[in-house]
């Protein structure tokens, strides 16, 4: 039985052949590696034109109203093209912005430093305006403006103004971020109480997730290619057992992800879990896919064997791609911690429950 | 002939101790003013050639060859602490090849006028020697190479093509694998031979590796021809040749100081990233600590043996597969503990020793060059452990 969203996602994906060629080459994305601003404009754009920007903003702030389903799938199909636009990013700060006109061309500045998940600080209001740094900020070179994540409400900083410092740093995968360095910087303001930044977060998180799934996804079948294909001794090297136990593993590592994500997608689509129980569930998937994405990018390459070590290879571009963001959002330790946090506070939770 | 190294004291003699003494003050006197120090790719000829001719002027050049050729001949205790020191100060890698593979190999292969030739030229810079083993279809499996070399009169006529050549750019002369009888069992028609590479036909291709550094090579020969004096012990014997080459190599392949290093970073980061005193970080690097301390003291049990002179094994390969499997595992965990700064391109500056994707890439070829991790362990199988064979 196909259900509503699967036909949704079917579509969706189906529509980004111009984007993620069918036949998954990476021409394109090798061809802009290395030059700033790191991403294509003109895929942005086809994206916001498709609608694909706003999948996730309700219908009554003039999205599609569509679901987490529809919308890992869609970063899924993305990350098995490792496209390099900060699609998250710009939908991440749509949302916050609850659609508005504004945050259109937009990314989001949430993170204070690596390894903190705390939006609501770095930036701080001040009389004289914006002042402070976000960092790790995706697409952040090239994009008009930027959805800043203050306490209980978000700011939309146009990126053309005094007061506005945006600090390239380049990614091993050929890509950039940038750290937002506000100093007095005008801004319009929109409140977004905690819970809905906190749920804006993990959505991202679990779209990330989808992200590198698609990634591991691709690095694998690429890598099964050469297994096929290349011969050693007179065999495929497919045909060796040693290598193909150590295949089957990734794919049982890639089912236990896509699991998980949809799973955990689902419980989003279906608000049958909401805070703790559901943050708990997004640092599990995001862990089994930052996990997964670097077991792929090493095997990936040592399976290829001395061209696996050429950039001309295309699994090497993987590899980078996984390096460059395995741990954004948070990396698979911290998410590790973050859930045992989770689990010990929904524990103490249900004991208050049952002893009331 | 006389070479500067017969001048120099017995370091054999000398104290663990004292000897790594002379060997600093050697570097702080020695070491060219203006050359690259702890470079985190291989040094580029112009770069490295000052360093290159001090060592050869001070007779430092072949740490290992005999004092007869011109070498320190330094036994494998103090050629490992030479390393040591030479490491710790920085000292970039020179193009080595001449020195540690062609030369030992001439000593034990060559004839009378090769040696002559070709050892006084690699000790003084004159030739830079490059290797040519691999093919595209012929890697782990190497004794499946198709570089033809054809006698023609009193030539060897040249063709094929070798790749993941180090340096290749930089080389005059490479030595070469090529097969000379086609009818015979694969490894029965191959034989070693000495080609300039400024001989027509030859062709060099710099191939980008993965950390954007172009030290590798393919090379291209077409109808190369070469006198056949070129040819380096008996015909189609170049298997065994090349299979002789490897003496103590072996076990220094296998030696701790990659992961020693990158251990130390690891720490670094932690402190820098204030997760040091994190007590899930400490289990975590507690457990990469304990397999390094016992890498060092699996080192001991080989480096006792060249001590000794007893014989090495096949065994040896476990050195090799777990350096460098321990050397990937530490830099996973840098990639995991500089969390969302661990994609950076570059080290920030003064950063570069907690550097995670650089030590990340840096230690993907040690368990791919030199004898994959899936070949040492088909050596295990086979030569160690005698598992029958598919």
């Amino acid at each position: 039985m196909s259900e509503e969203w699967a036909d949704n996602a079917r579509m969706i994906v189906d529509s980004l052949g111009g984007i993620v060629p069918e036949d998954n080459n990476v021409f394109d994305v090798r061809a802009a590696r290395f030059e700033k601003p790191g991403w294509r404009s003109d895929v942005m754009e086809t994206l916001s034109e498709m609608g694909l920007l706003h999948l996730i903003i309700p219908e009554d702030q003039g999205g599609s109203g569509l679901g987490m389903r529809e919308y890992c799938a869609m970063v899924k199909r993305l990350g098995e093209g490792i496209v390099p636009e900060p699609v998250i990013s710009s939908m991440l700060a749509l949302r916050l912005a609850k659609g508005d006109e504004r945050a259109s061309g937009c990314v989001c500045a949430w993170q204070p430093q690596s390894n903190n998940l705390e939006l609501s600080i770095g930036v701080e209001s001040t009389k004289a305006g914006l002042c402070g740094t976000k960092c790790n900020v995706d697409g952040g070179l090239g994009a008009t403006g930027f959805v800043v994540t203050l306490k209980d409400k978000v700011a939309i900083v146009k990126a053309d103004q005094p007061g506005v410092d945006v600090v390239p740093v380049a990614l091993q995968d050929g890509s950039f971020v940038a750290s937002l360095v506000l100093d007095q910087a005008e801004a319009d303001f929109i409140d977004c109480p905690a819970d809905d930044m906190e749920l804006a977060l993990g959505e991202a998180t679990l779209a990330h997730s989808a992200y590198l799934l698609g990634g591991s996804e691709r690095a694998f079948e690429i890598t099964l290619e050469y297994l096929r294909v290349r011969e050693q001794f007179g065999k495929k090297i497919g045909s060796f057992q040693a290598l193909q136990h150590r295949a089957t593993q990734i794919k049982v590592q890639l089912q236990l992800a896509e699991a998980s994500l949809f799973a955990c997608a689902a419980k989003f689509d279906t608000s049958q879990t909401r805070g703790m129980e559901l943050w708990k569930n997004v640092s599990r998937v995001k862990t089994r896919c930052s996990t997964l994405a670097m077991h792929v990018a090493r095997e990936g390459i040592q399976m290829h064997g001395a061209i696996g070590y050429a950039d001309e290879s295309d699994i090497g571009l993987y590899a980078r791609k996984a390096m460059s963001c395995c741990n954004s959002y948070g990396s698979a330790s911290l998410h590790r911690r973050l859930y045992a946090l989770y689990a010990a506070h929904l524990e103490t939770l249900s004991l208050t429950e049952d002893a009331a | 002939m006389s070479y500067p190294a017969q001048t120099l004291p017995d370091f054999n003699q000398m104290s663990d101790g004292e000897f790594r003494q002379n060997v600093q003050t050697f570097l702080e006197n020695n070491y060219p003013k203006d050359a690259p120090r702890f470079l985190q790719r291989r040094a580029r000829l112009t770069e490295i050639m000052p360093w290159y001719h001090k060592l050869s002027e001070q007779g430092w050049i072949a740490p290992t060859w005999p004092r007869k050729w011109g070498g320190m001949e330094l036994n494998a205790m103090k050629h490992l602490a030479l390393i040591e020191e030479f490491e710790k100060f920085g000292a970039a890698r020179i193009h080595d090849i001449g020195v540690v593979m062609l030369g030992p190999l001439l000593m034990k292969y060559g004839s009378e006028e090769q040696k002559a030739h070709y050892l006084p030229r690699i000790l003084d810079g004159t030739d830079i020697w490059a290797q040519g083993y691999s093919e595209p279809n012929a890697g782990s499996d190497l004794a499946a190479l198709r570089t033809s070399a054809l006698r023609d009169g009193d030539e060897w006529v040249i063709n094929g093509q070798k790749t993941w050549t180090t340096l290749g750019g930089d080389a005059n002369w490479i030595f070469i694998l090529a097969r000379t009888d086609k009818i015979v069992k694969k490894q029965a028609g191959i034989s070693f031979i000495l080609v300039p590479m400024d001989a027509p036909g030859v062709t060099v291709r710099p191939i980008e590796n993965l950390e954007l550094h172009d030290e590798l090579c393919e090379v291209f020969f077409d109808n190369v021809r070469v006198p056949v004096e070129n040819l380096v012990g008996e015909e189609n014997q170049g298997w065994s040749v090349a299979k002789a080459l490897l003496g103590h190599e072996r076990v220094f392949i296998g030696a701790p100081r990659l992961s020693a290093q990158a251990l130390g970073r690891l720490k670094r980061l932690a402190i820098h990233t204030s997760q040091w005193d994190d007590p899930v970080f400490q289990d975590r690097y507690s457990a990469l600590s304990m397999d390094l301390e016992d890498l060092s003291d699996l080192f001991e049990t080989y480096t006792e043996k060249l001590r000794t002179g007893a014989p090495i094994g096949a065994d040896v390969a476990v050195l090799k597969i777990f350096q460098s499997e321990l050397y990937q595992r530490i830099s996973d965990e840098m990639i995991e503990t500089a969390g969302e700064d661990a994609g950076h391109r570059f080290a920030a500056e003064g950063e570069e020793q907690t550097h995670a994707a650089g030590a990340w890439l840096a230690a993907r070829p040690t368990t791919i060059f030199g004898g994959s991790t899936e070949i040492m362990r088909n050596v295990l199988s086979k030569a160690v452990l005698d598992l029958p064979t598919g």
